[in-house]
């Protein structure tokens, strides 16, 4: 294992990790401070300007409604980057609770832990969020809570994995010997040290999250119509697409291929700075 | 391994012991079923009759509650309902009155229909692309896989369709884009086929990335590994080794990676039908949600949990077949067990 200095400094030198940062950065900030970029509002109806394509007063054209693309993605932004960061709050608490009970207590209940797990992780996961969704009022904290709640199988495996590969090691046997009380093996030696892969999954999962949210609003399911996000201006788009409006599907859906992307690639270079083998 | 009796009694077995494995999940998918539909506003009728319920007396949904037993603990409730669902009477629809499980049986052939051939026409090009960059790691070939696999990771397979409709459809008008046939065209084999083509294409491009760079790396793996060194120094041709020896070799945890990831394939199918409107589980799936169909919804969950479960069946009896590692485990297993 690295110490977490020289892992810093070396995610630092990664060129691709730079890049991540950078760009989502700079998203961030964009999303941010959208009012100060833009003069128009993101829900401001101008009939007189219906689906225009790009032009020097409109960069990136306007759709149906004749409301502004790129203002509508800037401020869409701020929808996408809080469901992905909360989302993936949640399922990583979620996740690292569950992984934690059943890997340190082990035995039956682990057993049937994991088998409740597998039914989860055996249905498609926007079919489970699509399920879940329908019970709640529709909103930003519903599209979160249901993201969140349906995507923390995967860390809660990792944790449970790497708790049953930890527990045969010496300095866990020997706090065990000492008579370290279970809550102190938990918090002091079990969960520091699955601290770096689990961070890296979570990562990857912020940009599964981003995509999660605009597939559910694009399926009219997700943030309200009225309220801009990446998935919500792809629907809208979609309407007129055969129409050859392509400037209302292009754009919205470039910022988020690039903040995954970003996500992405800023993921992957933890993964490769951890990697020994290199 | 022996011909006749024994295998096949050791593949019996195996098969066997494979689907007990699946019973647990297969109960915890019906539980998940009921609890969702029970969570329908705590309220059946709601559940039966969606959005329809706001317009019923008070009376008359107590008659509902009494005629479905709700007055029973849960436990009997969902023992009844399981003896129900076994025997594929899943309820009806409130939206016309049909069973649920017929409505469902007509949506699953084009589900199967696309994403079959999704994952054929992805299974291809994984191999082709992911075969080429192990065999030429780090030239310039590779480096371009590479960086199209990692673009197609971030790509939301909803928006590839939509840019792939604007292609081809709009701008070039070579393929048609939406449904599964031209009207009046029904059972036109080539017409399907042109309907097919880009649904099938969305599929299989975006979940190609993670695939490809699977079945890069567990290639890379088993061509390091002596048995190729060896087979290298007898003289054995460059091809015979890639095809014969390494990729026979790679291709089994590219097996077991395929049934495992089978959800989320599934997954970017049910969205690929709703962009393309493709009659399948999927659209009648976001249909159901929007309608608030709760029984239909179920009646999907459970259905693709199924198919899930399935293929993954499917997938493990491949790897027996295709690995003998397992196989002679399983030998070994049957003449331990034979002889005690």
């Amino acid at each position: 294992m690295l110490s977490e200095g020289r892992f810093l400094q070396k995610i630092g030198k990664h060129c691709l990790a730079r890049l991540g940062i950078t760009i989502l950065l700079i998203l961030i900030a964009v999303a941010l401070l959208a009012p100060f970029l833009t003069t128009y509002q993101p829900t401001a109806v101008d009939l007189y300007a219906v689906d225009q394509g790009p032009s020097l007063s409109h960069p990136m054209g306007t759709d149906n409604l004749g409301r502004d693309i790129l203002t509508r993605c800037l401020y869409g932004g701020r929808v996408s980057l809080a469901v992905g960061f909360t989302a993936v709050a949640i399922s990583l608490a979620l996740g690292i609770v569950y992984g934690t009970i059943s890997g340190f207590v082990g035995g039956w209940l682990d057993k049937v832990m994991m088998g409740i797990m597998d039914g989860f992780l055996a249905l498609p996961n926007i079919l489970l969020v699509v399920a879940f969704y329908i019970f709640l009022e529709p909103g930003l904290t519903s599209v979160v809570l249901v993201i969140g709640g349906t995507s923390w199988m995967q860390v809660a495996r990792l944790v449970r994995t790497q708790f049953f590969s930890l527990k045969q090691q010496e300095f866990v046997q020997a706090a065990r010997v000492l008579n370290t009380p279970g809550y102190k093996i938990i918090t002091r030696h079990l969960l520091p040290n699955c601290f770096v892969p689990v961070m890296v999954m979570s990562i990857i999962n912020i940009g599964h999250a981003i995509i999660t949210e605009s597939s559910l609003s694009f399926l009219g399911l997700g943030i309200p119509q009225h309220e801009p996000s990446w998935g919500n201006m792809l629907m809208g788009g979609q309407m007129t697409l055969l129409k050859g409006s392509w400037w209302q599907t292009v754009f919205p859906g470039m910022f988020i291929v690039i903040t995954v992307l970003s996500i992405n690639f800023l993921g992957d270079a933890i993964r490769d700075s951890l990697d020994v083998r290199r | 391994m022996e011909r006749g009796g024994v295998g096949e009694k050791i593949m019996a077995k195996y098969a066997f012991s494979r689907l007990l494995a699946v019973i647990p999940i297969l109960f915890i998918l019906s539980i998940l079923a009921f609890g969702l539909m029970h969570m329908a506003h705590g309220d059946p009728a709601v559940a039966m009759y969606g959005g329809a319920t706001e317009k019923m007396r008070e009376s008359d949904r107590e008659r509902i509650r009494e005629n479905l037993g709700l007055n029973q603990p849960l436990p009997v409730q969902y023992c009844k309902w399981l003896s129900q669902a076994v025997q594929g009477n899943l309820g009806v629809s409130y939206l016309d009155g049909r069973p649920v499980t017929k409505i469902i049986q007509e949506r699953i052939p084009a589900t199967l229909l696309l994403s079959f051939s999704g994952v054929l026409l992805m299974v291809i090009l994984a191999l082709f692309f992911g075969v080429i960059s192990a065999v030429q790691q780090y030239s310039f070939f590779d480096h371009v896989i590479t960086v199209i696999s990692f673009l197609l990771f971030s790509i939301p397979s909803f928006w590839l369709a939509l840019i792939l409709i604007l292609v081809f459809s709009v701008y070039l008008g070579w393929l048609p884009s939406a449904g599964i046939n031209s009207l009046g065209q029904e059972g036109n084999l080539l017409d399907l086929l042109q309907h097919l083509i880009l649904p099938a294409l969305v599929l299989a491009v975006s979940h190609l990335g993670g695939y490809i760079r699977f079945l890069r790396s567990s290639m890379l793996e088993v061509l390091n590994q002596d048995y190729i060194r060896v087979a290298r120094a007898r003289g054995i041709s460059q091809k015979a080794i890639l095809y014969i020896h390494a990729l026979k070799n790679a291709i089994l945890p590219f097996i077991t990676y395929l049934g495992l990831s089978l959800p989320s394939f599934l997954a970017g199918t049910f969205v690929v039908e709703v962009v393309f409107a493709w009659p399948g589980m999927g659209q009648l799936a976001m249909e159901a949600a929007r309608d608030r169909n709760y029984l239909v919804l179920m009646g999907t969950i459970l259905f693709s949990g199924l198919l899930v479960v399935f293929c993954n069946l499917l997938a493990d009896l491949l790897c027996f077949l295709m690995d003998p590692r397992i196989r002679y485990r399983e030998i070994r297993g049957h003449w331990r067990d034979s002889s005690a």
